[in-house]
Formats: C-alpha cells, structure tokens, sequence
C-alpha cells in the first residue's frame, strides 16, 4: 500500500502587511514538514514605483503607510537617507525624538506579537492580556504624535511635532507601570509549562543558518548573531547609549535558536527599550525640531541635491534599509525599500522543515511577519487526488487540541 | 578571516588593490548623529560588472559579511545602462565599528545578466530573484524561477516595473482609484 | 437606537484585507480586545464569510483580490452589509496611483458603511458597527411592512 503520498499544503495566500506578502506551500507526510516552499508578492501596490513619481516630503507619508506596525521604521530610514544625500543636520532634540517614538514602537510591536504568539498556542488569555496592556504604549504614542498607527511624525530634517510637557509625565507613568509588569510577562511567557513545551526545540535556525541567509533583528539574535544596529552602527540618539544587544543568554540558558528564544528575545527587549526611553527622556536635549520648519524649503534643498545614500533602522523586526539616489528634479531617481522581514521571511524553508503540522502557526509566527499569513490552506491528496481545505481556523484549532493534549 | 578591524580606509584600500583596474571609483561617506555624534560608516566602491563575484569574494576573506540586499534602478529612459547596487556590511556584532559596503555596478539594457552569488551567500537568492523580476537581469546560475517571489503571479511578462525605457509599466495599467470614485459626501445620519 | 429582534442574533463580523497596510487591521483587532470588548454584544470576527452578517474591508484592492472579493461577498448570507474601513479602502489613499489595484471597495462590491481615517481609531470602527446594526433594523423593518 502506498498511501503515504507526500501531501501538498499551500498555507497563504498572502499577508499585505509587509511589502512582501507570502504564500507557503508545504510538502508532508503524515503530521510532518518533508520540506517548503514560499511565494511572497499576491497584494503587490508597487510603492517604489509610486515613489519615483513624488517628492521625498509626499514620499515620507507613503512610508509611513507601508506597514501599519512599523509606523516609524520606514520613515525613519527613508529620511535619514535623503538628509544624508542633501546634507541637512537633524537638529539634536530631533534625533531623541526620534529615537523616543521609536523605541516606543518596539515595545507596542512586541507586545502585539507577544499577543499573537500566545493566540496561535491556543492561550487567548494571555492575548487579551498583552494587548490590554499594549493599550497603554498606544495611548502615549498618541499623546505624542497625535494617532496611533500611521504617526507620520518624521519629517525630512526632524520630527513634526515635539513632546510636550503632558506627555513626559504620561510616558513617565506607563513606564514605571511596564516596569512592574514586566516579572509578570516574564513569568507568563518564559515559565509557563505549555509555552515551554510548545517551543523549546521547534522552529531551529541554526546560527550558520542565520548568518548566510542574512537574517536581522531579533530572529538573528535568537540564533546568536548578536547584530544590532542600534549598538555596531549608531544613528541618532542610539550612539549616546550605551547598549548591549540582546541575546537568548540573558535568560541564563545557551543560544538554541528555537522559537522559545525568539520569545525570550522580544520579551526582554521590552525591558531594554523602557531604559532607552527612560534615559533619552532624561538626557533630551533642548532647542528645534527641525531642521527647516517650511516644506518648501526642505523641497528646495532635495532638488537641489544629487547623490546616493542608504538609511538604516533597527526596527522592531529587524534591520530595514532604505537606499535612495537623487539627480536635480522633485523625485528621487531610485528608492529601493528593504523592509525587516525581507531578510527573515526566507528562512521559513529552513525553519518549517522537520516540524509538526500542528506547529506550524507558532513557528510561523515566531520570526514576527504578519501574522494572517494562514488565511487558507489547502491539503492535496496526491496520491488519491483529493483535495481538503483547511481554513486557518482549523490549523488553529489542531495547534489548540496539541496544547490540550499536553496540559494532560 | 582577520579578526583585526579593519579602518575604512584600509578595507577600502585591500579592495582597491585586489580588484585593480575594476575599481572605477570609491569613496567613504561617514555621517554622525545624536549629541555624541559618533559616526557611522559608508564606503562606495564603484567596479566593473565582471568583477562582482570576485569583489563579494574578497569582501568575505575580511569579515563574514552581512548582505542586506541587492538594489537596482534604471539609469534613465534613454540610458543604455541599469545601475545596481549590493549593499553589503561586514563588522556587524562589533560595537560601534560596523561599514556598509556598498558596491556600485552598470549593467547594460542590452546584456542584462549578473553571475549569482549564492555559492558564496546562500540567502542572495530571494534579493537576486527580485532584481529579475523589477529590473529584468537575468541571474546566471540561479535555476529558472516555477513562479513569480515578489510581483502577483499574473503580472504580464517583459514589463519590468523599475525599468523606464519601452518595458516600463504602461499607463494603461494605472487606475487612478482617486478619480474613478469616492464615497458620497453626505451622512445620513440615520444612527440617531 | 433601541434593541430590536433583530439584535437577536449579534452582529459577526468577516475581515477580509484586500492589501492593505496593515495598520486597518490591527486596529480592528485592537477595538475587539478588553478595552473596547464588543464581545460583550456578541460582536466577534468569525473565521468563515458563512457565519457572517457584516464584511469588514480593508484596502485598496489589488487586481488579485477583485475576485476573492466578490467570491466571498457572494458567499455570504443575506441580509448582509459590507463595510469599508480606512482611507485606502474607498479612495486609495496614499496608494491610488499605484498600477496594481483595481479598487476602491464600492467598485466591486456595494457598500453600505464608510469607516474613514489612516488609520480609523478603535471607536470609529465601534461606530461603524453601530451603524450597521442601525442599517440592519431598517432592513428588517421594512421586512414586516
């Protein structure tokens, strides 16, 4: 009998939330991943090409709007490039600024991934939890910037509005409460029995791995490649910090490079971002926000410029990059975007293969792309020609009886 | 591998002397932030096509290098070059002492391939994929693609979106969803 | 606005993204979690446009969706209502030029509420819900006449 055919299982088709939305199709036998496959690109808006048509101050709003999560990261970059290439000085109470919202946009991402890891293990408990409690980063990054996805605060040559004296004393407040929260998270994420269980030794990346396919952010950290851009490569206020990347180790175990220590990662760079604020807020310094408060004279300045230039950002993901060139005209010339999950999305092959389908979503999820990733998948019987569909619902629901089987 | 650091200077100096006459140009960019203003590192080395797989190979003999990603763009409309970029970093994990390494290369419209880089990175495969799709450069030594990575799998062939000659996406395809219609302007109100 | 037999049965809602950035849809999840909790009137996002009265859209609709989007509208039990949220959804917003969208949303579908905003806060998509629900005693009563 040869009823053992591998199965096909395309899981996707897309997730638009990044610029590279994906399709996996993965080939099992019985319950396990033999090997897979990914197609990325179902909901492509062509935002380079757009961008080539527009001025850098119309292109920093179309930025913001490549990813909801990162609201900051791409504005960021993409800013930092143009004021490298037109040599504009970014006021220093600008780079804290920026360095403050930024950060606060790591603690809300990693919450909110935090959040979806503990769904797709079947804990919605926990998920209710943690964005409750993200509620409270949203609020002060709406005290600051006045909206809580899509900021829009960077501006060529600084940030567009500065933070008040209101704010200061709100982001003092959800500070110190974060901070009391935080041996909580530890112990709800890190100690639990079942969270434990569900990802210690699955979704390995080994550290070779990360390091040839170039993974950044808290995927390579977890693999022990302790890169991070905030301390080998300082921009803005990151340079008069005195960081230590995170790596697994800091919980006190070695690097595996399994999906528990990309939790153990994220968690507690949670905790290292309430210190940066705390310090930036401490130290921000006095005087403008920007460089030129008139836009027409910022746009003056671009068009005048010709040259290259690349601007980085740790995002909460990852390394994004932004490569601009300007010639003497209202648009650049070229603009490459180079988002986090670009240099991550790619080891999922890696990743999946060996692993239970039930661990899919978690492992999935573990390198933090967008999540809805497992809208539909689809189980063709190759030997029989049948095809079944699973919805994401039931992969969730197989994930959740694998955690009911082993709270037994 | 040396473990030593390298300054820019040096590296870019150890390049310029390996690729020779390939080097067309180099320069280093440094750009400083924050109150401390410490700096930050770019080298821009500008070489020939031919020798791009060379130059990443000597590029890794200094420091495992991190590849970010490989950026392109059409030079013009009436160019006959495209422009290609592979962004490199190497002292990556070394506090405060990481270079972009940026090497710059024309690739003509008429004889658009670059050799792959995969036997040397494994992970420049996706990012090489890409420029085949945007820019229309075939990679040598990478096997033909089963499907399309980065643009929707019905997107037309022989239209390159980044490229701005005669394959340059056609105004045809632009909807401009701004003009064909709006919601109405008018509320109700029937909530109350 | 007063509970109807209609409100017998709550609200359930399908999310479909139809490419859009993702801040839309987070926030859409946000306003389901306990701050807001619509839960509480049994408002929930369902996993099967079957189970569901309302379609929550969002996005500009690339040319690969056009047909997932109408697949799913179709699927849909009557009486239903389609609503739109965020600015990219009814205009394009920041992406209406791009060459890879064949929206906005009403062009494919009809649609019976706008959630406007880049992105619309949790309330607003609170609100847009009670909208529907009022779209929905209307409908039911010119059902009795």
């Amino acid at each position: 009998m040869t009823k053992k055919a591998p199965y096909i299982v395309p899981i996707g088709p897309i997730h638009p939330a990044l610029k590279e939305p994906v399709h996996i199709e993965l080939t099992v036998v019985g319950e396990e991943v033999i090997s897979a496959e990914f197609t990325p690109g179902q909901t492509h808006r062509g935002i380079e090409w757009m961008g080539l048509s527009r001025n850098p101050v119309q292109i920093i709003h179309l930025t913001d709007r490549i990813c909801g999560i990162c609201g900051v990261t791409h504005s960021l970059a993409f800013a930092r490039a143009v004021e490298q290439i037109a040599d504009i000085a970014v006021p220093e109470r600008a780079d804290y600024i920026r360095t403050i919202i930024a950060e606060f946009e790591r603690i809300q991402s990693h919450l909110l991934w935090a959040g979806v890891a503990a769904h797709e293990l079947g804990f919605d408990t926990l998920f209710y939890l943690t964005w409750r409690v993200r509620e409270e980063v949203m609020d002060v990054i709406e005290c600051i910037t006045g909206n809580r996805v899509s900021y829009d605060i960077i501006q060529i040559g600084g940030v567009r509005r500065d933070i008040a004296e209101v704010c200061t004393e709100q982001i003092r407040k959800c500070l110190d409460n974060y901070k009391g929260l935080f041996g909580k998270l530890k112990e709800l994420f890190l100690e639990d029995t079942v969270i434990n269980s569900r990802c210690k030794g699955i979704g390995i990346l080994s550290f070779e791995d990360a390091m040839a396919y170039s993974t950044v952010g808290p995927t390579a950290r977890a693999s022990g490649c302790i890169a991070d851009l905030r301390v080998d490569y300082p921009y803005a206020a990151y340079g008069d910090l005195n960081l230590k990347p995170i790596v697994p180790t800091v919980y006190g175990h070695d690097v595996n490079g399994d999906t528990y220590d990309r939790i153990v990662v994220r968690i507690f760079e949670i905790a290292q971002s309430i210190e940066i604020i705390e310090e930036c807020l401490t130290n921000l310094p006095t005087g403008p926000i920007l460089w030129e408060e008139k836009v027409a004279k910022i746009l003056a300045a671009c068009k005048k410029t010709e040259g290259e230039a690349v601007g980085r950002h740790e995002a909460p993901r990852g390394e994004c990059l932004h490569y601009v060139a300007m010639d003497k005209a209202d648009a650049p010339i070229a603009w490459k975007v180079k988002a986090s999950s670009y240099s991550n999305l790619h080891v999922w092959p890696l990743i999946l293969k060996g692993a239970q389908l039930a661990d899919i979503p978690i492992i999935v999820a573990s390198i933090d792309p967008c999540i809805s990733c497992t809208d539909r998948v689809a189980v063709t019987d190759v030997g029989a020609g049948k095809t079944k569909i699973f919805t994401k619902e039931e992969l969730t629901k197989m994930s959740y009886e694998k955690t009911r089987r082993m709270q037994k | 591998m040396t473990d030593k650091i390298l300054s820019p200077e040096s590296v870019t100096d150890r390049l310029t002397t390996i690729l020779g006459a390939a080097v067309i140009s180099s320069r280093i960019q440094t750009r400083a932030e924050g109150k401390e203003k410490r700096e930050n590192t770019n080298i821009w080395i500008m070489i020939q096509r031919d020798v791009v797989h060379t130059a990443v190979e000597e590029l890794m003999k200094i420091w495992y290098p991190h590849l970010s990603c490989i950026a392109g763009y059409d030079k013009g409309e009436t160019s006959p070059y495209l422009r290609v970029q592979y962004i490199f970093s190497i002292y990556g994990g070394v506090s405060a002492s990481e270079y972009m390494i940026i090497f710059s290369l024309d690739v003509p419209k008429s004889d658009a391939r670059l050799p792959t880089i995969t036997d040397l990175l494994e992970g420049a495969e996706f990012t090489e994929r890409e420029k085949t799709e945007y820019l229309g450069i075939t990679i040598d030594g990478l096997a033909p693609a089963t499907h399309k990575f980065f643009l929707p799998q019905d997107f037309p062939d022989n239209i390159y979106p980044l490229r701005k000659d005669d394959k340059k996406i056609p105004g045809t395809m632009v909807k401009d969803l701004w003009a064909r219609g709006r919601p109405p302007t008018q509320f109700d109100g029937s909530e109350e | 606005m007063k509970l109807t037999t209609s409100f017998n049965r709550s609200l359930w809602v399908f999310h479909f993204n139809s490419g859009s950035c993702n801040g839309c849809d987070i926030e859409i999840v946000a306003s389901l979690t306990p701050r807001y909790d619509p839960e509480r009137f049994g408002v929930k996002l369902v996993g099967s446009p079957r189970h569901a009265d309302v379609l929550l859209v969002t996005g500009p609709v690339t040319n690969q969706m056009v047909d997932r989007l109408q697949r799913i509208y179709a699927q849909m039990p009557e009486p239903k209502i389609v609503m739109v949220v965020g600015t990219c959804a009814q205009s394009g917003g920041v992406f209406s030029t791009s060459y890879n969208l064949a929206g906005p949303v009403d062009q494919i579908i009809s649609v019976d509420v706008y959630v406007p905003g880049c992105a619309p806060r949790p309330e607003a998509i609170i609100q847009g819900v009670v909208t529907a629900i009022a779209k929905f005693e209307r409908l039911h009563g010119s059902a009795k006449q």
